[in-house]
């Protein structure tokens, strides 16, 4: 049996799928009338090709002079910078990555294992007498000692704790008085 | 108008990639070279007027041929009330080329083909000339002109049918 002309016209527009495409290909090799109607359409499409156009160029250069008109007329919105969209190709974002968790483990390493500068700590006394304690930060023994020379002596006047000379302090918070009963409290 | 700077820039490219093929079909929907840079300018404007990008190429495609092929279609109706009046003068006589009467034949023959091409209904019109003109598949100029895919095979096949008849014993 013949196939519908619109299969025909669908098959010469390569739309019709495999198997069907193949079916109708022995088809057309045995039915004489088909393979004609095909040869017309494919005749009607090649004429339809070869007909001649006018070039695009000079309209294509004549419309893009109008629309630069209009493009000068145009005001710009600046996009914010917040806004602007910013590529980074992946590799570098990995790249950057890395060298962050690097220089961060760097510094966190560097800072545990830094040489820990010694701490003087002066005690005065009502007497006038003076306790030189000279401790190492990070050295427990030292603390304990210091701890427990301030505990020996009876409650200094003045204790003075003296910094190596060049480090930096910040301050946290507000310095406050507080009672003992109330500083147990929050603890 | 406001435009953003990014829209403008990716609007040149697209500009450079799609006004060929744009020209080109409406060139064959409607038939005059004029006409065709008439409809071409209006749809680009249209595009750069509208200031927000679309999302790919193709679908930038499917948007400039529904705006040409609505175009058109206003110029269509123009047209066929002209044509009518001025069918006669329109007339050229054939051109004698030195290479001979095959020439002529051939000249005469591409000539024909495109008046016949315009004498089809304009919705077979369209349908056919996205697929021979812009080499569009059945899928893609359904999602340009917003029909089926069956629909369009439909379309394809009576416009060329048509065509075959205005033709036959001519080519």
């Amino acid at each position: 049996m013949c196939p519908a002309y619109e299969i025909l016209s669908a098959y010469i527009d390569g739309e019709v799928p495999f198997p069907w495409n193949k079916q109708i290909e022995e088809h057309l090799s045995s039915c004489k009338s088909c393979s004609q109607k095909v040869e017309f359409y494919r005749k009607v499409q090649t004429s339809m090709l070869e007909d001649s156009e006018p070039d695009y160029s000079p309209p294509m250069q004549r419309i893009w002079n109008k629309i630069s008109e209009l493009k000068q007329s145009n005001q710009y919105i600046k996009t914010p910078i917040w806004n602007k969209k910013i590529s980074i190709p992946v590799p570098l974002v990995g790249f950057a990555a890395v060298l962050v968790i690097f220089i961060g483990s760097l510094l966190v390493f560097n800072v545990m294992t830094s040489d820990p500068s010694s701490v003087n700590i002066i005690t005065h006394k009502d007497d006038g007498s003076m306790t030189e304690v000279n401790i190492t930060a990070g050295d427990a023994e030292e603390i304990q000692a210091l701890l427990r020379a301030l505990e020996s002596n009876n409650t200094p006047n003045e204790v003075i704790i003296q910094l190596p000379e060049g480090s930096t302090g910040f301050q946290v918070g507000e310095p406050e008085l507080l009672r003992a009963v109330d500083f147990k409290r929050k603890r | 108008m406001y435009v953003s700077k990014d829209f403008t820039i990716s609007f040149d490219k697209i500009y450079e990639k799609l006004f060929p093929l744009i020209y080109r079909i409406a060139y064959r929907i409607v038939g005059d070279p004029g006409i065709a840079e008439d409809v071409s300018q209006e749809a680009f404007i249209k595009y750069y007027e509208r200031g927000i990008p679309l999302p790919d190429i193709d679908q930038t495609k499917y948007w400039l041929i529904r705006v040409v092929k609505n175009i058109s279609f206003n110029h269509e109706k123009k047209k066929t009330r002209e044509r009518k009046m001025f069918s006669k003068l329109r007339e050229e006589g054939p051109k004698f080329s030195e290479s001979g009467e095959k020439e002529v034949i051939k000249k005469e023959t591409k000539k024909m083909v495109k008046e016949a091409l315009l004498e089809l209904p304009y919705n077979l019109r369209v349908v056919l000339v996205l697929k021979e003109y812009g080499k569009m598949s059945y899928k893609e100029i359904g999602s340009a002109i917003g029909i089926s895919e069956g629909n369009v095979k439909v379309r394809v096949f009576r416009g060329r049918e048509k065509l075959a008849k205005l033709l036959e014993g001519r080519i």
